[in-house]
């Protein structure tokens, strides 16, 4: 398992086996209950516990992008032999809609801004990161304050990884950041890249390359 | 300002925005097929129903409908196409669906448009927008951000979304589905109505459709976004988040839009929390303005239903048709000032002035809420 947060970096990842990453959530006494949560809700709580404080109400100065391909593939699964059995969980419908993990995000970290999800055409190359393109638009219109952006993946796909270090490269180019230690390594199960761009006055010095 | 130059749609009135302008103005609904003799639902008819890729069969109509209209030739350089969409190919993966096998745990892919069935006029990028009911809007969100930056002159977004067994079953199983059809905000709407379909747009700025002499549709004055932070499937009841995407989206225009098409579901929370977004956004002047729901008509297509209904916004700031609260006698009167508000018919009458601007509103599972702000070509 990979798992390398740097005190007041603007960014976190996380890659490790299903295992490995549930024993950590359960180790970190996170909240809500891992059984509550998708898989790759919980992959994203981990990496984003670094970046985001607790927030007592919804804030709709911070908003969210992230690439989650394949985040809800567990739940269309579920659901699917759910209706085959003929015991039916409507849980499972609700959490396929493939923005569950991001809107699973925004619920736990009262994340109210625009909250978008993207799902990568994995037979196309790695052209350039919308998330980026997308925040930036947002920071601009001086709607939010803060985005978070990112990428998820639990379906051991490699294009998740690529889009992060595409994404890796890109926010140290074109945000200045210093020079984003690249410890996203081949996951055998889940991966998940999150960076934090905000207007730059609004980062703290520790923030700031 | 970003401009409409192409519009484009199939929806269970059939291909084209002709048979959705026809269907509205005749008051007619689409919803005639009936889900296991209970819950109607607007299926696209006469199509090519052995294509896997159903939903991009759709998109591929749309799409080169709204090219044309644009005068987007065979030869020009190929447009940028955003696509956005709930399950995507849904039926496709519930068809090769095996239940002993594990593979499955990745989910449906998302619609593929090709190149080639768009006459090389367009190319589909790389990533699709999934945030549900309000993925074309997202889409459109976008589109603008590239214009805006410079990264790309004239976009094509599009939305779309498939009925299928597993759909259905979701929303029943959500307990979600209408028996009649839906009837939002009447006082006994019993749930949602699903369709299938498709809608594409052409925008680009302002700036360049008036200098290669495209007619514009309708312009794009604003979009607003914001999330519940609340519930993954019920809204949050006093509508706070979805009046601060109405209000990012019509800042800087100072009067309130002159009719809205809201997402209008049919369901008890969905048009409750939209009512008081819209009356904490707009207080009594909510009175004057037109109020649409369309999902009656068109049920709701998902993933589609943003980029349907800025058409349907469309088609009223042309006065080409104006639809009202569509399957609903007598709203509740919870919503005060929508009882009072007029309530048009589809068909207006010869001396009706259509609106000069418009809104439309659309929320997705999660909590989701966009908003767009459209004004009269000028």
């Amino acid at each position: 398992m990979r798992h390398t947060p740097t005190p007041n970096a603007p960014y976190a990842n996380i890659t490790g086996t299903r295992e490995e990453l549930d024993r950590l959530y359960a180790e970190k006494r996170l909240s809500p209950p891992a059984g509550r949560l998708l898989h790759a809700s919980r992959v994203l709580i981990l990496a984003a516990q670094s970046l985001l404080p607790p927030a007592r109400s919804p804030d709709p100065r911070v908003g969210v992008c992230l690439s989650a391909s394949n985040s809800a593939g567990e739940s269309y699964t579920a659901f699917q032999n759910s209706l085959e059995t003929g015991k039916i969980m409507p849980r499972f419908y609700a959490l396929s809609v493939p923005n569950a993990a991001t809107s699973e995000l925004c619920l736990k970290f009262r994340i109210a801004g625009p909250a978008v999800t993207l799902s990568d055409d994995a037979d196309s190359p790695v052209t350039s990161c919308p998330q980026l393109a997308l925040a930036e638009d947002w920071l601009a219109s001086g709607n939010v304050d803060q985005v978070l952006i990112g990428a998820i993946d639990v379906a051991a796909a490699p294009l998740a990884l690529t889009r992060c270090v595409a994404l890796l490269t890109d926010a140290t180019t074109v945000h200045g950041l210093r020079e984003i230690e690249q410890t996203v390594a081949p996951a055998p199960d889940a991966v998940a890249f999150l960076a934090q761009l905000a207007v730059q006055s609004e980062l703290s010095e520790a923030k700031v390359a | 300002m970003i401009a409409i130059t192409g519009i484009g749609c199939v929806t269970g009135f059939g291909a084209g925005v002709q048979a959705l302008e026809r269907g509205l103005k005749e008051g007619r609904s689409a919803l005639t097929d009936m889900y296991q003799d209970t819950y109607p639902c607007a299926r696209v008819q006469d199509v090519d129903d052995e294509r896997s890729d159903r939903c991009a069969m759709f998109l591929e109509l749309a799409i080169n409908e709204a090219l044309d209209h644009a005068g987007h030739s065979v030869g020009d350089d190929p447009l940028p196409l955003i696509v956005g969409s709930t399950h995507g190919e849904l039926r496709a993966w519930e068809t090769e669906f095996d239940p002993s096998a594990t593979y499955h745990v990745v989910g449906p892919k998302m619609p593929k448009v090709s190149s080639a069935a768009l006459q090389g006029r367009a190319k589909q990028v790389p990533f699709s927008m999934t945030t549900a009911c309000t993925a074309s809007a997202h889409a459109l969100a976008y589109a603008r951000a590239q214009i805006r930056s410079g990264a790309a002159e004239r976009v094509v977004i599009a939305g779309g979304d498939v009925i299928s067994d597993f759909l259905l079953q979701g929303f029943i199983a959500l307990r979600a589905v209408s028996r009649v059809g839906c009837t939002p905000f009447a006082a006994k709407r019993d749930g949602i109505s699903l369709g299938e379909g498709a809608a594409a747009l052409v925008v680009e700025s302002e700036e360049t459709a008036k200098a290669r002499g495209a007619e514009i549709v309708a312009r794009i004055s604003g979009i607003g976004f914001g999330s519940d932070a609340f519930n993954l499937t019920a809204p949050e009841p006093s509508g706070q988040s979805m009046s601060k995407a109405i209000e990012m989206s019509v800042h800087g225009h100072g009067d309130a839009p002159e009719f809205v098409n809201v997402h209008g579901t049919g369901s008890e929370l969905n048009d409750s929390m939209e009512y008081h977004a819209l009356a904490r956004v707009f207080g009594d002047r909510l009175r004057d303005i037109q109020v649409s729901a369309t999902k009656n008509a068109t049920g709701h297509t998902c993933g589609g239903a943003t980029a349907l209904e800025l058409i349907i916004c469309s088609l009223a700031l042309q006065g080409r048709v104006v639809p009202g609260i569509l399957g609903t006698q007598q709203v509740d009167t919870r919503f005060s000032h929508l009882a009072e508000a007029s309530v048009p018919t589809a068909d207006a009458p010869s001396d009706f002035t259509p609106p000069a601007t418009a809104l439309t509103m659309n929320c997705a599972f999660g909590g989701n809420n966009t908003s767009v702000f459209l004004e009269r070509a000028v």
